[in-house]
């Protein structure tokens, strides 16, 4: 049998917990449910180790993290609903270039993903290390904004 | 009906429609994007939070914060796939 290195088993044994409460959110907490549940469940995070290698993160940034995201996409839906609903439009659109030092995989989804849900961004497109930023309002500081969105994820994904 | 809950599913009608508005009057794709992506996925979240105060179990109120980020981690897929699309199709960006 190949050794398992340690971090693929806190993976597995993260994914395991995930997917149980998932499982239980999805089907219900009671002892019947787990006679299909258990199986499904160990076969998914196994699948899931297959397809998709373990990715170490820090929990304590990933918090930070969540409450500065819902923070950021409330103002980003403020100021989207202020700019549609103004009498007249104030837009001035430009497209924005990026280069981003985050490694490829979930990090960067999740910056890109991050960039569309934080105010006056849209992440357009990306190739290597260069990102295309679609931006409402061609005056903000969005290099300073970005680096922000980017460094907290940094933080999360240690190198 | 609680008070809390009524105010949370209003603000969501709110961004909902706020978000229709800018999906209409935006003048171009990239620009329509942000709207949708930034106000529906806010509204949503505000109508799921006050239906999870009004239905009061634990339980659906997990399963609906489940939805919310499903659709957060759909929405904002799907809008970089039809910007980068666009961009790469040709369409230039609207600009004043």
């Amino acid at each position: 049998m190949p050794a398992v290195s340690s971090a693929v088993l806190r993976a597995g044994a993260f994914r395991i917990a995930l997917y149980a409460l998932l499982w239980g959110i999805l089907a219900g907490f009671e002892p019947g449910s787990w006679f299909l549940g258990a199986p499904a469940v160990l076969l998914a995070a196994w699948l899931s180790l297959q397809l998709a290698s373990p990715v170490p993160f820090r929990p304590w940034p990933v918090l930070v993290f969540v409450a500065f995201f819902i923070g950021r996409s409330v103002s980003g839906a403020v100021d989207v609903a202020r700019r549609a609903l103004a009498p007249r439009l104030r837009l001035a659109p430009a497209l924005v270039v990026y280069q981003t030092s985050l490694p490829a995989g979930l990090p960067r989804v999740l910056f890109l993903n991050s960039i569309s849900l934080t105010p006056g961004t849209l992440s357009a497109d990306i190739r290597d290390d260069t990102v295309w930023v679609h931006v409402l309002d061609e005056n903000g500081d969005h290099e300073q904004a970005l680096s922000g969105l980017e460094g907290r994820l940094a933080r999360v994904f240690p190198q | 009906m609680n008070w809390l809950a009524l105010a949370s599913l209003a603000l969501g009608a709110f961004f909902f429609l706020a978000g229709t508005v800018g999906l209409l009057r935006f003048p171009d794709v990239h620009s329509r994007l942000h709207a949708l992506t930034k106000a529906d996925n806010v509204g949503l979240g505000f109508l799921l939070f006050g239906l999870a105060l009004e239905v009061g179990s634990p339980l659906v109120g997990a399963k609906l914060f489940v939805i919310w980020c499903l659709v957060l981690l759909a929405s904002a897929s799907v809008s970089h796939v039809i910007a980068r699309a666009a961009l790469r199709r040709g369409v230039e960006p609207w600009q004043r």
